[in-house]
């Protein structure tokens, strides 16, 4: 493992070398936006008594939402990406440095603050001659766990497309990259241990007492920069050039796709792509963000979009992708670009021996012999609304006897012929390996998920050759293609990049 | 001799309970004022009316001639010198800039390390001391340290709250003699918080006896002793146990 994460680092230097940056431009941004505000509100806490309770009070409540949560509040408004990143962290950083402030500024000695004003000192000046330097002990150790806690809590930006070490550990515990998540996790100890020595080093040189006038001009300087690197940073995001922006949701194949899209369109087009992988919440964060012309281009399937963006309630079948696509135009002015060809549904696999003896091809096949097979699936599979009662009944099935398996397991017991029948998804990476066999789902028990790319309308009209390039895509992958592709990645420890680009030279849509 | 301070039939109350009871005092330019009685009487509180730490609930505080309700009050605490029971430096500025607090606030920018300087050997002070903190100082200097601050913008009145309270006896009676030497030096008016009779009348051009928010005597140290005005006055001097050395 260790030699794995060590291997991993050297060879994508870069790679990582990139997200450590940006995880440091994100938190610092959000630490100097507290140190700034919270300060702020911290001494208006501390100066005005009869504040400081509901101003405590609102801080306080707003650190005991969930960060997942306080992400979902801000994507509508202000989209996917580092922004929303930067407030949501900022807001979690504004209660220990309001608190510190706050503290630091009730904790000075009461004859001192007599003292200052007995000798005609104005409020302000108390304030900054002798509360402030004062108070700056304590706040310091407040930075010092806030710093700390907001490289941490970074590493949750990646879930709404922002970047920094989060998209490492993301990406590896979606395409099954053990090495991956853990470099990204140990990178992120690195950095916060690496600053928390920093700021300590920075707090004991600021306690030695000499050239107090251009120790605070550093410490100022250091803020403002902090400050700074907080407001260019939103300032840019706020610009947007010839940029092409696809958004992956948070599955193996998706990210190939991602790459894929990414390299047809940079490799035919002098357009720049940049790609979000895997946002978190999948297509309910991504579909807003594409209405409000965040993104660009995604892949979905077409299940999904009937149910969860168009909201409709009955089974979807590809006879009805006429009215999807049309459906899309007219609310969304979208287009279905692309349909790849493979299907990521679920459906029944049977072991190949089985189904080469009995000649098994759809689910209604199985009738005859189900009961003398064992039908094997995870615990939720007979819990479900579509699972395995409605299945049955559906098909008028009666295996022989079921059995709970952890959701890993299925294929190995199958392998074992522990089990014959199961349900698995039909681009599971372990399922091209597998000596399983896929049945048709002749009855339309499973909508269907056919996979196709999401692209705006204005886009295309913007750069109407995007249309002949994604409809290169059409077709070119099968299910058990997809499948494999997705084995490359989480079994063998391929780059998403890496796999996407053979694949791509192999079907000749790039030299 | 013209007034410097006037007391006006000055009441304070904290909630119930009377701390001064309808004060009336007039101190001369150039007294050197020590005010003494059981702990308790009013001492501190009369004092701290004077530089508006302290609102009296009735009267009037008159310095030169002027209520301090009409003046500014910032700009009347920094022409009045203010010394503290206890070590009320402030820990995190040097010497020179803890002296030169009140010249900075003011914004005298002219020959401000001079001022230092000489306050410092004023109160006998090497000037080596002038870079280091606080807490580097022995309690001795560090008492200094305060009266040079209280002293260094000059002011006309200085008003000093039990500054000896945390010093041994040797150092305590070396700080008297020379803020008695300062006072005639610089001919400024003193109010002097104290609850030791010797140094009071010691110290005193006049002192102010107090108890129970009223006023027993006030009178010269000589006076005091050879007329003691009433019975807690005359158990005050009967407590001195230096009297022969005054």
């Amino acid at each position: 493992m260790v030699s794995e994460v060590w291997t991993l680092l050297c060879e994508r230097r870069e790679f990582f070398w990139n997200l450590c940056v940006q995880h440091l431009v994100i938190s610092a941004a959000a630490v100097g936006m507290a140190i700034v505000f919270g300060g702020i509100i911290g001494i208006i806490a501390g100066e005005m008594r009869r504040s400081s309770k509901p101003i405590v009070g609102i801080v306080n409540f707003l650190y005991t939402i969930p960060s997942i949560s306080m992400l979902g509040f801000f994507i509508p408004v202000f989209g996917i990406g580092n922004t929303t990143a930067v407030i949501t962290l900022t807001l979690y950083a504004l209660l220990p440095m309001v608190r510190s402030t706050y503290t630091g500024l009730k904790n000075v000695d009461e004859h001192l603050i007599e003292a200052a004003k007995g000798m005609g000192s104005t409020k302000f000046q108390i304030l900054y001659k002798v509360k402030l330097p004062l108070a700056l002990p304590v706040m310091m150790s407040g930075i010092r766990n806030m710093v700390v806690m907001t490289l941490a809590l970074a590493g949750i930006a990646s879930f709404i497309g922002a970047g920094g070490l989060g998209v490492a550990i993301y990406r590896g515990i979606t395409t099954n990259n053990m090495a991956m998540t853990v470099a990204g996790s140990l990178l992120i100890a690195l950095l916060a241990l690496l600053l928390d020595w920093v700021i300590g080093v920075l707090e004991k040189w600021r306690g030695k007492r000499k050239k107090k006038g251009r120790k605070k001009l550093i410490i100022a300087g250091i803020m403002i920069l902090a400050a700074g690197i907080g407001g260019s940073f939103l300032w840019n995001e706020g610009n947007k050039t010839e940029i092409v922006h696809i958004a992956t949701k948070p599955m193996t194949e998706q990210y190939i796709m991602g790459e894929m899209l990414d390299i047809l369109i940079e490799d035919s087009t002098d357009l720049q792509v940049e790609i979000t992988q895997g946002v978190g919440g999948g297509t309910s964060n991504i579909q807003p963000a594409m209405e409000s012309g965040d993104f660009d281009i995604y892949p979905e399937y077409t299940g999904t979009a009937w149910n969860m963006v168009l909201k409709k309630e009955d089974l979807y079948t590809e006879e009805k992708q006429g009215e999807l696509r049309r459906a899309y135009q007219e609310k969304y002015d979208m287009e279905w670009l692309g349909m790849y060809g493979f299907s990521n549904s679920y459906a029944l696999a049977v072991r190949k021996d089985l189904a080469e003896t009995y000649d098994l091809h759809t689910i209604s096949d199985l009738k005859e012999i189900a009961p003398s097979l064992t039908f094997g699936a995870e615990y939720d599979f007979y819990e479900r609304e579509d699972g395995y009662e409605p299945l049955c009944e559906t098909y008028g099935l009666q295996f022989k006897n079921t059995v709970d398996l952890d959701i890993g397991l299925k294929y190995e017991a199958a392998g074992q012929k522990e089990i014959d029948v199961m349900p698995i998804f039909t681009t599971d990476g372990q399922y091209s390996v597998s000596d399983m066999v896929a049945l048709e789902d002749d009855l339309h028990f499973y909508p269907s998920y056919a996979c196709g790319n999401i692209v705006r309308g204005e886009v295309l009209r913007k750069h109407p050759e995007l249309q002949q390039i994604l409809g290169k895509l059409d077709e070119i992958l099968t299910n058990k293609e997809m499948a494999r592709l997705n084995y490359e990645v989480e079994t063998e420890g391929k780059e998403p990049r890496q796999a996407a680009e053979e694949f791509l030279r192999k079907k000749g849509l790039i030299l | 001799m013209e007034n410097m301070i006037r007391f006006q039939n000055i009441v304070k109350k904290y909630g119930e309970k009377t701390i001064i009871d309808d004060l009336c005092l007039d101190v001369k330019r150039g007294e050197f004022v020590t005010i003494i009685g059981s702990s308790g009487c009013g001492k501190t509180t009369l004092l701290k009316t004077v530089n508006g730490l302290v609102e009296p609930n009735e009267g009037d505080v008159l310095v030169n001639g002027a209520s301090i309700k009409d003046v500014d009050l910032i700009s009347l605490r920094r022409r009045i010198g203010y010394s503290i029971q206890g070590n009320l430096l402030f820990p995190h500025m040097t010497v020179e800039e803890n002296i030169l607090y009140v010249p900075h606030l003011i914004g005298k920018h002219k020959k401000k390390r001079e001022t230092a300087i000489k306050w410092m050997r004023m109160l006998r002070l090497d000037e080596e001391l002038l870079s280091r903190f606080p807490d580097q100082l022995s309690g001795g200097q560090q008492q200094r340290v305060g009266i040079a601050r209280a002293l260094a913008a000059e002011p006309e009145i200085l008003l000093m709250d039990e500054p000896f309270g945390a010093v041994d006896e040797i150092t305590r009676e070396q700080l008297g003699r020379e803020i008695k030497e300062i006072h005639q030096k610089e001919k400024i008016t003193i109010l002097f918080v104290t609850h030791d009779i010797d140094e009071a009348l010691y110290l005193g051009t006049k002192v102010l006896v107090l108890d129970q928010g009223l006023i027993q005597q006030y009178d010269s140290p000589t006076n005091l002793i050879t007329h003691p005005a009433n019975e807690f006055v005359r158990k005050l001097i009967g407590h001195r146990q230096m009297a022969q050395s005054v």
